[in-house]
């Protein structure tokens, strides 16, 4: 069982859990972009440059709203 | 795709529509499958999708859609959302969609982060949710998607802690021990404790498949605040994971949501105003149920 990652345009569209590769592929297209999460870190919104995956870069949460304020 | 926030207030569906008591349970999905077949024309099937990871607050459930649809060759199930492991409360992840080939889907919960990856549609909210964050979710999905609409969101919307709300599938708790929000089918994740008050929020509960959610972990007794790890949400198909309890400064590690939906917990903080590299909960994975 494994993560795999489903690419569109350059994005992480969706994480989905499968048996392995050829099965992920085959289920959601012959065509898509599908990449193994071999740190089961990603997830939807990553960037992935064809090589690497990169995170997105989110806003700080306001001091009043942090833990342990 | 702009998300009103006066639209998300968490509410009980008009009509609770349950499994046909025509049809019996056939199959459990929790992975890809492919070359299925049935021998029915129509089949029932419950989608969820993958719960929400989890930081400090409570991840949210994923989105359960149910109903009739063509009998269909594969399914495909959401990845739960990872969890904080970076103590900096922003790198939970959201779970992913899951569907069924001939066309229902429901998608994944909303993480727990403090900058949360907002949900596709259908799933739940994770427990922090401001409105400076809401801008960015997407979907593939349109509404008339769902053959019955089943999955709505339910949310935990606020900036200073508390339970998450109920809904379909429950939403996240937000800052401060706050419970995760029951759900129909799926329960959202618990907060980690607060300063003042270092006991973790507990998962919430799947009400219509009675699963529970975990309980949050206990604070440190010298009332320095030090807490626990939240308890994760009930899945669809299994309970949630109980929080870590928090000696000293260790922060217990967040409850994993149950398989197909729950929200992780959140990590404890060290009462110092600080987090500790305890990690929050993983969300559960989806699921697909076939009845007929």
């Amino acid at each position: 069982m494994a993560n795999f990652a489903i690419i569109s345009n350059g994005a992480v569209d969706n994480v989905i859990v499968a048996d392995n590769l050829s099965n992920a592929q085959a289920a959601v297209s012959p065509f898509a972009t599908v990449v193994e999460d071999t740190d089961f870190k990603v997830g939807v919104g990553w960037r992935y440059d064809g090589t690497n995956f990169v995170e997105p870069v989110y806003a700080a949460p306001a001091a009043q709203e942090t833990q342990g304020a | 795709m702009t998300i009103n926030l006066s639209s998300l207030s968490g509410s009980t569906p008009q009509t609770i529509i349950g499994v046909p008591n025509t049809v019996n349970l056939r199959a459990t999905y929790t992975s890809t499958t492919n070359g299925l077949s049935f021998p029915n024309s129509q089949v029932y099937v419950i989608v969820a999708g993958g719960g929400g990871g989890a930081a400090t607050y409570g991840g949210g459930a994923g989105g359960v859609t149910q109903g009739w649809v063509p009998s269909f060759t594969s399914v495909v199930v959401g990845a739960g959302g990872n969890a904080d492991t970076q103590s900096n409360n922003t790198s939970s992840n959201a779970g992913g969609y899951s569907y069924v080939s001939s066309g229902l889907a429901a998608g994944g919960g909303g993480s727990g982060s403090s900058a949360p990856r907002a949900p596709y549609l259908g799933g739940a909210w994770g427990g922090w949710v401001n409105s400076n964050n809401i801008s960015s979710a997407s979907s593939i999905f349109t509404a008339s998607t769902y053959l019955t609409a089943f999955g709505g969101t339910s949310n935990y919307v606020g900036t200073n802690g508390g339970n998450g709300a109920f809904g379909v599938s429950g939403g996240g708790a937000g800052y401060g021990y706050g419970v995760g929000g029951a759900g129909l089918y799926a329960g959202g994740g618990g907060a980690a404790g607060s300063n003042t008050n270092g006991a973790s929020g507990a998962g919430g509960v799947a009400i219509v498949v009675g699963y529970s959610g975990g309980t949050g972990g206990t604070g440190n007794t010298s009332g320095n605040g030090t807490s626990g790890g939240g308890g994760g949400g009930a899945g669809i198909v299994a309970n949630g994971g109980a929080g870590g309890n928090a000696p000293g400064n260790a922060a217990g590690n967040g409850g994993a949501g149950g398989a197909g939906g729950g929200g992780g917990g959140g990590y404890g903080n060290n009462g110092a105003g600080g987090q500790t590299a305890a990690s929050g909960g993983v969300g559960g994975s989806g699921a697909v149920l076939v009845y007929y």
